[in-house]
């Protein structure tokens, strides 16, 4: 693998890098294959990912986590991409979408009680924001939470495109319109759902990152109280936007590491490969695409740093930088690993299985 | 070379035009074949297969016209059918320019596909030189257009429920078979330097 280097990582990254290597080598690895071809959704993989405070390493040690800045959590999550992108998914949904989200606008039971175990990877949880009707215009969604007596809410509508969504979450932070339509963002509720009857689910086969349980949600008049608001009422859109953020960054160093891996396959391909008798490694044009694929993931490298210590530094204008990074690394890491598959011709293409 | 014992296969998963087409590696062990099985004349078999993947070239244009247009049909009804931010896909000018952008690529791509034919046709020399830049150009237009595609329907076009969807990853193949892009670029530049080479059309 190329190595991680960069001024702005400390010691205690590095040492952090490779905890994170190491324990992707022995539960992902062996997995990732499988992931892919088979859907496999590793749910033991995020138990042990969990059990070492990787999961969602942001939080304080004592809630399960690493006590990470946000810069360690993006570099473990390129680091577990390396190995498996539907993993780095995995672990950017539970750990910042849902998991933080929790800690940071929880009450005290759900900070006490449900994070410690979702950074733990005990328990799984998903962020159900996006619906049929609106994915970028989230701020129009349409499931309804109605008050009625007694403190009790009720939840009817639709979810779609839910990671880990259907048959695993045993929690749902659901998103939900508590007042009309036209006050958009200004009437968005989020509450704690737990896995229950009233809600329907069937899986959607995807492109890529399988095997992370990508589903379509109902929820059928599904009761909760007034103790699973998390934040306040109608403060709800506020929430789903700073997680997003954060899974901004993440989401850049999925690219990130993927990026890398394909670099590292298509290097090690073409220095054991010729072609019109001589070394690939001899040719130009491979030189040059190896160049431009490296110079690319330097700089998806830079921009992913530089917006994580947007954060850590409290910069006020964080949120552009983490647009700034996804936006960037998504483009150039398809452009990288475009080139690699090229590169590698038919093996990448295409893997012998019998 | 007939189907027989002496023929070891072993199959490829593919990332796309998976199906019939049935990848595999193929291991020749001691296969006898007789001096009635020679096509054309010994040691003129390169020829064979490189005047085959001339004319083939422009099948693989016709699949990358083929598949794009599919890409772009679909692209386009569902810019008119959904709404984000309060009216139709269509009515943002992003959206009007990428389609727009899938549409300039697509003709370009077909006027090359159907000029490389026509030459072939018309039994014209030049006819090497299009097939290959034909090739070259819509393997690339393909990929470009089935991933703006894919992102115009967004999450639904990254759903196997879409054409997109597996466009996307057949388009990806035809970079790579019959002649790589890097492949075209070498016959292109021989052409270019060393004028067209002899061929029986
Ligand atoms: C594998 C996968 C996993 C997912 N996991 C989750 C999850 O766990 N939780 C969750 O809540 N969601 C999840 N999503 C949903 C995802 O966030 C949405 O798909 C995404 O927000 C896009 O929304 P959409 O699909 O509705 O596309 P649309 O919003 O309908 O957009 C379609 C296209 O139009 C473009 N567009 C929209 N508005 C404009 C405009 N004004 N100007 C120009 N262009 C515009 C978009 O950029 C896009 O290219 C997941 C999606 C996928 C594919
Ligand atoms: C789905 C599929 C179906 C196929 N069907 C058939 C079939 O039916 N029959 C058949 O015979 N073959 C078939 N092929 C094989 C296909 O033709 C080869 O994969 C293709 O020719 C590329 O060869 P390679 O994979 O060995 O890549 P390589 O030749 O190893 O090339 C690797 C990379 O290096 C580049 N490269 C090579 N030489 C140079 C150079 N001098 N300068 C710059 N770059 C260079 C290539 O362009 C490529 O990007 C199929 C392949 C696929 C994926």
């Amino acid at each position: 693998m190329i190595p991680i280097r960069h001024p702005s990582l400390t010691k205690e990254h590095e040492k952090f890098i490779e905890l994170v290597d190491e324990l992707s080598r022995r539960f992902i690895e062996p997995v990732a294959d499988k992931i892919d071809r088979e859907n496999y959704y590793p749910r033991e993989v995020i138990r042990e990912l969990g059990k070492n405070g990787v999961l969602a390493p942001i939080l304080p040690r004592e809630y399960g986590g690493y006590g990470m800045d946000v810069l360690g959590t993006a570099l473990s999550i390129e680091v577990i991409s390396r190995y498996s992108g539907s993993m780095g998914i995995l672990t950017e949904v539970q750990g910042f979408l849902v998991t933080d989200a929790f800690y940071t606008y929880g009450n005290k039971q759900m900070k006490e009680e449900l994070v410690p175990k979702l950074a733990r990877g005990e328990l799984i949880g998903s962020f159900a924001l996006s619906e049929p009707c609106c994915g970028s215009d989230a701020a129009a969604i349409e499931t309804k939470a109605e008050r009625r007596g007694g403190g009790e809410w009720v939840i009817n509508g639709k979810k779609m495109w839910i990671t880990q969504g259907g048959l695993y979450a045993d929690v749902y932070i659901v998103f939900t319109r508590t007042g009309p339509k036209e006050a958009r963002h200004r009437a968005i509720t989020a509450f704690l759902v737990r896995r229950n009857k009233c809600i329907e689910a069937s899986p959607i086969h995807v492109m890529g990152i399988r095997g992370t349980g990508t589903s379509e949600l109902t929820f059928n008049d599904c009761v909760v109280g007034d103790d699973d608001v998390v934040g306040k009422v109608n403060e709800g859109f506020k929430i789903a936007m700073e997680a997003l953020n954060l899974g901004r960054i993440a989401v850049a160093s999925v690219t990130l590491g993927l990026s890398e891996a394909a670099l590292t396959e298509a290097l090690e391909w073409v220095r054991n490969r010729r072609a019109f008798d001589q070394p690939m490694t001899n040719l130009e044009w491979i030189q040059f695409q190896l160049a431009d694929m490296m110079a690319y993931i330097e700089t998806m490298r830079s921009i992913v740093y530089d917006a994580a210590l947007h954060f850590d530094r409290k910069y006020e204008d964080y949120y552009a930088f983490a647009s700034i990074a996804k936006l960037t690394a998504v483009l150039l890491g398809m452009d990288v690993i475009r080139r690699a598959v090229q590169l590698t011709g038919l093996m990448a293409f295409g893997a012998i299985v019998s | 070379m007939r189907r027989s014992n002496c023929v070891e296969v072993s199959k490829l998963e593919m990332m796309g035009m998976r199906g019939g087409a049935g990848e595999a590696e193929v291991k020749f062990n001691d296969c006898v074949v007789g001096d009635d099985d020679v096509l054309g004349k010994v040691n003129e078999g390169f020829k064979i297969a490189m005047v085959t993947l001339d004319l083939a070239r422009i099948g693989i244009s016709g699949v990358a016209v083929g598949l794009s247009q599919g890409v772009l049909d679909e692209a386009l009804e569902w810019a008119k059918t959904r709404t984000a931010f309060g009216k139709p896909l269509i009515d943002w000018e992003w959206i009007q320019f990428q389609l727009a952008d899938m549409k300039t690529k697509l003709e370009i791509g077909r006027t090359v596909t159907y000029k490389a034919a026509w030459l072939y046709d018309n039994k014209d020399p030049l006819f090497v030189l299009y097939a290959s830049i034909a090739k070259l150009y819509t393997a690339q237009m393909a990929v470009e257009i089935a991933r703006d595609g894919v992102q115009i329907l967004g999450g639904f076009g990254y759903s196997k429920e879409s054409f997109s969807e597996r466009a996307y990853r057949d388009a990806k193949v035809l970079e790579i078979a019959e002649g790589t892009n890097e492949a075209q670029k070498i016959v292109i530049h021989r052409i270019l330097t060393r004028g067209l080479p002899e061929v029986e059309l």
